[in-house]
């Protein structure tokens, strides 16, 4: 896609040359092919192009990633990781689809049914509640 | 009865194109009271008569640059007086004109048949504070790449660009120039700099604040430059009624009638 079709369909682009700081919200798509520090917001897609990079959360109906996220990941429709990108966070979404050459460190939580709000725990509260259960089972 | 704010013809070209408007103008059975700013008269000036007059509907021809200072002063003097209610009309002489791209309108007629219709919708307008405004878009234009900080009240944005777009919808584009390698540095002097790669960004928001790194840099309205950087812009959203041409209506004949 050309710079200038890019620019009619989307509604927010972060070029190459620009490092945004702050949350970034958009009704429509958000494109990064630079650098974000903090939060992503969209009702729409949100793509994380090669060489972009994105400190914070993102949550979007549908996310693709083939850049850098450090962070967790709300996908509410379809979630995909192409190859190159990598994705260190928890993912929450229906659809995943995490492809050949593509780097995920941490937490997966599938949405089912209609449910669109999950709220994803931390880990470290996460595991009282697996100790709790287990010392359950033991009594 | 139209009340008409024509720029004044310093060439001969525009003296010629004010002819051929009143023409066209007398053609559509549209003419009204034509007046020419001038240093005994200013904008400011003429405007107040219209209004003593009680003309509803301005019509302003002219440069992007001529009528953007006319809407400038035309909101000033509405800020001081808001139950002025004014319809206004656009005439672009310039032939890229960017108001006209706007408003679609692509020749003489298509305007004149416009303002003959007189369908008007509300536009939103770009302030730049502390007393300007724009219609057309604002543009921050460098040779090379320099380092801009763009502020709003959600994010900060730093970025390496040549130039800045901002329309009167707070739509802000960003353009970059990708040459960050020596061998990209090489190429320049091969290559057509039209051709060198760019990167866009575009973003939308309420306000912004601008301002560089490398000291202040023009800020061009229309051609003219009007401020320098650091500059804030907002919207005044759904401000003036300005008249647009009705969007295309298709006849379609009945296939049955042809056969």
């Amino acid at each position: 896609m050309s710079n200038s079709e890019e620019l009619q369909n989307s509604g927010t682009v972060v070029g190459s040359n620009v490092k945004l700081t702050g949350t970034l919200k958009d009704v429509n798509d958000i494109i990064v092919h630079g650098k974000v520090e903090g939060e992503i917001e969209s009702q729409k897609l949100v793509v994380v192009s090669e060489n972009a990079s994105v400190k914070g959360p993102i949550t979007a109906d549908q996310i693709t990633i083939s850049g850098n996220v450090n962070g967790s990941v709300t996908a509410h429709t379809k979630f995909e990781l192409l190859p190159g990108g990598n994705v260190t966070g928890s993912i929450t979404t229906k659809d995943l689809i995490i492809q050949s050459g593509a780097l995920f460190n941490g937490k997966c939580i599938m949405i089912t049914g209609n449910e669109k709000n999950i709220e994803v725990k931390d880990d470290k509260e996460s595991k009282k509640e697996e100790t709790k259960d287990t010392a359950y089972e033991l009594e | 009865m139209y009340y008409y704010i024509l720029e004044p013809a310093k060439i001969v070209r525009k003296s010629k194109w004010q002819k051929t408007v009143k023409q066209k103008l007398s053609d559509y059975q549209i003419s009204g009271e034509y007046t020419i700013p001038s240093p005994a008269r200013t904008i400011e000036e003429i405007i107040m008569i219209g209004l003593s007059k009680q003309y509803s509907t301005f019509v302003v021809g002219g440069s992007d640059n001529f009528i953007n200072r006319v809407i400038s002063t035309l909101i000033n003097i509405y800020y001081k007086n808001p139950n002025y209610q004014i319809v206004i009309g656009l005439i672009p002489s310039d032939k890229d004109s960017l108001i006209a791209e706007n408003l679609n309108l692509k020749n003489l007629d298509e305007i004149c048949l416009a303002l003959q219709q007189r369908y008007f919708t509300k536009f939103s307008i770009g302030h730049l504070e502390p007393n300007k405004f724009f219609f057309s878009p604002l543009i921050i234009n460098q040779k090379d790449n320099e380092k801009f900080i763009i502020s709003t009240s959600d994010y900060q944005i730093f970025t390496y660009c040549y130039q800045i777009i901002i329309d009167s919808e707070m739509n802000l584009s960003i353009m970059s120039k990708n040459k960050s390698s020596f061998l990209n540095k090489l190429s320049d002097i091969f290559i057509d700099h039209k051709q060198i790669a760019t990167s866009i960004s575009k973003f939308s928001n309420k306000k912004f604040i601008i301002r560089s790194e490398d000291g202040s840099k023009s800020v061009l309205r229309g051609g003219e430059i009007i401020a320098k950087t650091p500059i804030s812009v907002t919207r005044i959203r759904n401000l003036l009624n300005i008249i647009v041409k009705r969007g295309n209506i298709k006849v379609v004949k009945n296939e049955k009638e042809n056969e």
